[in-house]
């Protein structure tokens, strides 16, 4: 095999490793984590009560009922956009409006979390 | 995605070229083992071609779909070939030797640049979500039926849009879920990259010794780096893979033009029957490839004619479990609104149709400069005293834009738009997909001639 036959193979083989270890270079692909779903509540945006995230589509409709039980109108079951279900109401003007919301559902024993609407 | 999924769509596609490489056994065999290599893209192509369509038609005979029965097509199509092979003689080379085919600076340059190409589509089809619309409303949907139930559900595909479309691209999908053990609709992006390569691989494989690399690879560099197919080869629906089905038969029919072998019509015949169970569109189109091959040959037609006829009707015959399952199911086919005498009907949506035929055609934005290079080509190959392989594209060019026509003027309830409600953008890529494989021949006898 000639040298100048062998190059040409070479040069192919070279510009393909020299690729992935460029892009490599950078360091290995970020993926969001599902903690990065939640966006902190902060004035000026919607806002939502959110009544907890589950795997499971039962376990959504039982806590959906008990908040509903409790007279969190317009209370509903969504995805999450991370592969959960959450239970939330949206719809909430401001932070005043919002905490004042947690504390109701406090009271009856419910945990929410004020969120941002994404 | 994970690694396992991976691996499995990488064998379920080496699955494909062992069989496709029973098929090249069959139709033509190997003089080295150095051809065989060149030609694995074309045997890749082939495999996949040949496997699908007997899946298809298992899935039309009720056999359950799993992992062993896309194995048993396979194997059933490899040991018909092979035998087939066996009796008309063929025999395995001898052992490889070693050698290193000389390549010229242009095929060196060009060949990496595909390669990174390639890694770069790698890289964006492993996490390309199923955003395309057609694709998860009915394509992704129907593969993963399959997939889940086994079978053409009855009720799921009676209830589903578009139940006349043809299931091979949905078999295909689902082949692929079975063997990444979950309906990974990120990683089955991954498949559609396979074929883009098995695509590009056939071509180089098949023109490469017969043209200069001045004339293949700008051709093909050019179209893969087309907004269209740069951003939307490897969409998990059945656009591109009708186009790099009807690109490798129209290369082969252009081959047989030049060589006569009929091993080149036999493979055009197979790839064309899965072009044609891809699509609705594809029998169209294949039509198109055909007529364009009859009347390249119209002063040989006593002898060529035949044989390319017979090209057709055997691919459209294969067809035929797929259409006999919809009538017993009570299934209308989804024949055009306008169809056939209906088109005088809408004379009105004639022109439109044509101009928005041309427009897509020559939109920079989608295709770049693809098609008026081609008429380039064939225009300079005709001055330089060419004549059957320009006619022959030529032909080509005029009857897929008459069927491009046709596509937009027979459903007056689509807009005349480029707009994604009209798939007409998708639809000319079946042109520009043949450029790569056509137009190098072209070129090369056009030089020659001169």
């Amino acid at each position: 095999m000639s040298r100048r036959a062998a190059a040409a193979p070479l040069l192919v083989l070279v510009a393909a490793l020299a690729y992935p270890v460029a892009v490599l270079s950078g360091g290995l692909p970020r993926f969001p984590t599902r903690a990065e779903c939640i966006h902190p509540a902060k004035e000026g945006v919607p806002l939502e009560a959110v009544f907890g995230r589950f795997d499971l589509r039962a376990s959504a409709e039982a806590r959906f009922q008990r908040v509903l039980a409790a007279g969190f109108k317009g209370t509903k079951i969504e995805p999450d956009g991370c592969g959960r279900l959450k239970v939330d109401v949206a719809g909430i003007p401001n932070l005043a409006v919002g905490h004042d919301l947690l504390k109701e559902a406090a009271k009856v024993g419910l945990t929410a979390t004020l969120e941002s609407v994404p | 995605m994970s690694w396992r999924t991976i691996l499995g769509v990488v064998a379920l596609n080496a699955w494909f070229l062992v069989v496709g490489v029973g098929v090249l056994f069959a139709l033509r065999g190997w003089r080295s083992w150095g051809e065989l290599a060149r030609l694995c893209g074309l045997a890749y192509m082939l495999g996949i071609a040949a496997t699908a369509v007997v899946l298809v038609w298992a899935l039309v005979l009720t056999v359950p779909f799993s992992v062993a029965t896309v194995i048993g097509a396979g194997a059933l199509v490899a040991l018909v070939a092979a035998f087939a092979g066996g009796r008309t003689g063929r025999r395995l080379p001898s052992r490889p030797r070693p050698r290193v085919p000389g390549w010229s600076l242009v095929a060196t340059v060009s060949a990496a640049l595909v390669v990174v190409y390639c890694e770069a589509q790698f890289r964006a089809g492993r996490l390309a979500s199923l955003t395309e619309f057609d694709g998860w409303f009915f394509w992704v949907a129907k593969a993963r039926a399959i997939f889940s139930f086994g079978d053409l559900d009855p009720q799921f595909f009676r209830e589903l849009p578009h139940h006349g479309y043809p299931p091979l691209v949905p078999t295909l999908e689902a082949a692929a879920m079975r063997f990444m053990g979950s309906a990974d609709v990120v990683t089955l992006h991954l498949q559609f990259w396979f074929l883009l390569v098995g695509f590009v691989a056939a071509l180089v494989g098949l023109l490469a010794p017969r043209v200069r690399p001045l004339f293949l690879w700008p051709p093909l560099l050019l179209v893969l780096v087309t907004p269209r197919v740069s951003g939307y080869a490897l969409q998990a629906q059945a656009d591109f893979l009708l186009e790099e089905l009807l690109a490798v038969a129209a290369l082969l029919i252009g081959l047989w033009l030049v060589d006569r072998s009929d091993w080149q019509l036999v493979a055009a015949g197979i790839v064309l029957a899965a072009a044609m169970l891809s699509k609705r569109e594809g029998a169209l189109f294949g039509a198109c490839v055909v007529l364009a091959g009859l009347g390249a040959t119209w002063r040989q037609r006593r002898t060529a004619w035949p044989r390319l006829v017979g090209v057709g009707v055997a691919a459209a015959a294969a067809t035929l479990p797929w259409w006999i399952l919809l009538h017993v199911r009570g299934l209308g086919a989804e024949t055009p609104e306008a169809g056939g005498i209906g088109l005088f009907s809408h004379l009105d949506l004639a022109w439109p149709s044509l101009k928005l035929t041309f427009s897509t055609l020559f939109d920079y934005h989608q295709w770049l400069l693809v098609v008026p290079v081609a008429a380039l080509a064939i225009a300079g190959a005709f001055v330089a005293g060419a004549r059957r392989l320009p006619s022959y594209a030529l032909l080509l060019f005029v009857f897929g834009a008459a069927a491009l026509t046709y596509t937009t003027w027979a459903f007056p309830s689509i807009p005349i738009t480029k707009a994604p409600v009209n798939p007409i953008i998708r639809l000319t890529g079946w042109l520009v997909l043949v450029t790569p494989a056509v137009i190098p021949l072209v070129l090369n006898e056009g030089w020659d001639a001169e």
